[in-house]
């Protein structure tokens, strides 16, 4: 076995569009999903049952069908189904961003739940209405909250991508294998697809952890160093 | 600190109730201006839950609250979607809570300029020279851009005060406004709502410091059960308790013994 790296080295400019587009996609998915997913929440916290119903119907829906068969969905049957047809790029959109947003929805509800109710008492005491505080006090509060498991599931997004190529989306698993069947070098192709998958998501972790506030003001902990014991010089009085 | 004129705040016939359990039966009361209202009980006894009532932080189940000659909560009328004129009611009474309820991330200055600033729309800077000026007065000025997490209990409550007075409340509510803090820090809270009570702020408070109410109320009422088990001017209800419920509750706190009534 011997490696061939010039399988990589020449068709780079395919692999490196690819991973444009799995960044594009994913910043497209986590955005709209995060949006959409918040409405969701807030839909799902609601007191009016008329709104509470649908956007839980919905939210269980979308997580409950494999992101693999909602994209082919979107692709094959939306169009069969409405008469319109739509390109693989707004379908894969479509199907990222409706399924990220209801794991994003349950990490906003989460989030939305974990705010102390004193919180919502105390905006409640000073007048504020309905959207008073949940603007100003409790989703702020609630986003800081949900960081961790906000960046966990947005990793989780970016290598979801790789699915759309299922649906011809020329992202980076898509040029990986067509390069691949094209130069039959599996290995090296698909090394360096994951090496490039590692490249986007390392950065994000070590985002995460900055995004990881380190400020009293919310709740963060200043980092202190634990006192050394100096040890106990021979002899010393007890 | 003397009581006077017509009632600011009417409870009539107040019924409330968590899932079928009856918590308030049948409360009447009416507090005048400039008054110093203290409720006590044991714990259970509703006085707390009669508070979050007054504040319109529950809804209640029969009866009504009247502010001046305004219907603020009536148990016969049927449920309907908050107005934003219903929540604004709610900023006709100050309410200081047993844990503080600060604001987490905002700043103690930000904490006190919040209502001002959103509720009543004054401008930024304005709110903040109001807002500097009630700090002062409660003495926590030198804390105004502390974090809250970075303060003690005692500067925590007075910040809290601080946010409530910003909203020139008519009613100030203090739900046992002591019971979170260290002991040696009960004093300066305390200490602030005697000044208040001084000016002739109209206030209600929940509390276990017998000898502050001895102090500063001029009214107590004693809760037992979801009623006004026994009620009159301080003096007379501390000082020679008639139920014997009331004897008992009193005996708890090493207070059985107040100065006669003169």
């Amino acid at each position: 076995m011997t490696w061939d790296w010039s399988v990589v080295t020449a068709n780079a400019h395919a692999l490196l569009l690819g991973l444009w587009l799995t960044l594009v996609f994913t910043v497209i998915s986590s955005a709209v999903g995060l949006a959409w997913g918040t409405i969701l929440a807030i839909g799902r916290l609601s007191t009016r049952w008329w709104i509470r119903w649908p956007a839980t119907a919905l939210l269980e829906v979308v997580r409950g069908v494999p992101l693999l068969v909602l994209l082919i969905w979107f692709y094959f049957a939306f169009p069969i189904l409405t008469g319109l047809g739509m390109s693989a790029t707004i379908a894969a959109s479509i199907a990222l961003s409706l399924y990220a947003s209801s794991y994003y929805g349950e990490i906003v509800r989460g989030g939305i739940l974990s705010v102390p109710a004193g919180q919502t008492d105390a905006a409640l005491s000073l007048g504020m209405t309905y959207n008073e505080r949940m603007r100003r006090i409790v989703l702020p509060q609630a986003f800081r909250l949900m960081v961790p498991p906000f960046v966990n599931q947005t990793i989780i997004n970016l290598k979801n991508t790789s699915l759309a190529s299922v649906v011809t989306v020329g992202e980076l698993t898509y040029q990986a294998q067509a390069i691949s069947a094209s130069t039959y070098r599996p290995l090296e192709v698909y090394s360096a697809a994951a090496v490039l998958y590692l490249v986007l998501v390392l950065p994000t972790s070590i985002l995460a952890r900055r995004l990881e506030i380190q400020n009293v003001r919310y709740g963060g902990k200043r980092r202190r160093k634990v006192p050394q014991i100096e040890p106990r010089e021979e002899g010393a009085a007890a | 600190m003397t009581s006077s004129g017509k009632p600011v705040l009417s409870v009539q016939n107040l019924d409330k109730s968590f899932d079928g359990r009856p918590i308030l039966r049948d409360i009447s009361f009416e507090i005048s201006a400039g008054e110093t209202r203290v409720l006590v009980g044991s714990s259970g006894s509703g006085k707390s839950t009669l508070l979050r009532c007054i504040g319109l932080l529950e809804t209640v189940d029969r009866g009504k609250i009247l502010l001046e000659d305004q219907v603020i909560a009536d148990g016969g009328s049927s449920r309907h979607h908050e107005s934003k004129a219903d929540a604004r009611l709610r900023a006709n009474f100050g309410f200081v809570f047993q844990q503080f309820n600060l604001f987490g991330h905002k700043s103690a200055i930000e904490n006190v300029m919040e209502g001002p600033v959103v509720v009543r729309n004054m401008t930024k800077s304005a709110a903040r020279a109001k807002c500097m000026e009630l700090l002062e007065r409660v003495g926590v000025v030198h804390r105004a851009h502390a974090a809250i997490s970075e303060m003690s209990g005692g500067e925590q409550q007075r910040v809290a005060i601080a946010r409530a007075l910003a909203m020139e409340p008519r009613v100030l509510l203090l739900d046992e406004p002591t019971s979170a803090l260290d002991p040696e820090l009960v004093g300066e809270v305390l200490d602030v709502v005697a000044q208040l009570a001084e000016e002739g702020m109209t206030m209600a408070i929940v509390t276990h410091e017998m000898g502050f109410a001895y102090e500063v109320a001029d009214h107590v009422m004693f809760l037992a059960n979801g009623t006004i088990h026994e009620e009159g001017p301080t003096h007379e209800i501390l000082g020679s308790p008639s139920t014997p419920e009331l004897k008992s509750f009193l005996r708890r706190f090493h207070y059985a013994t107040f100065p006669r009534a003169t």
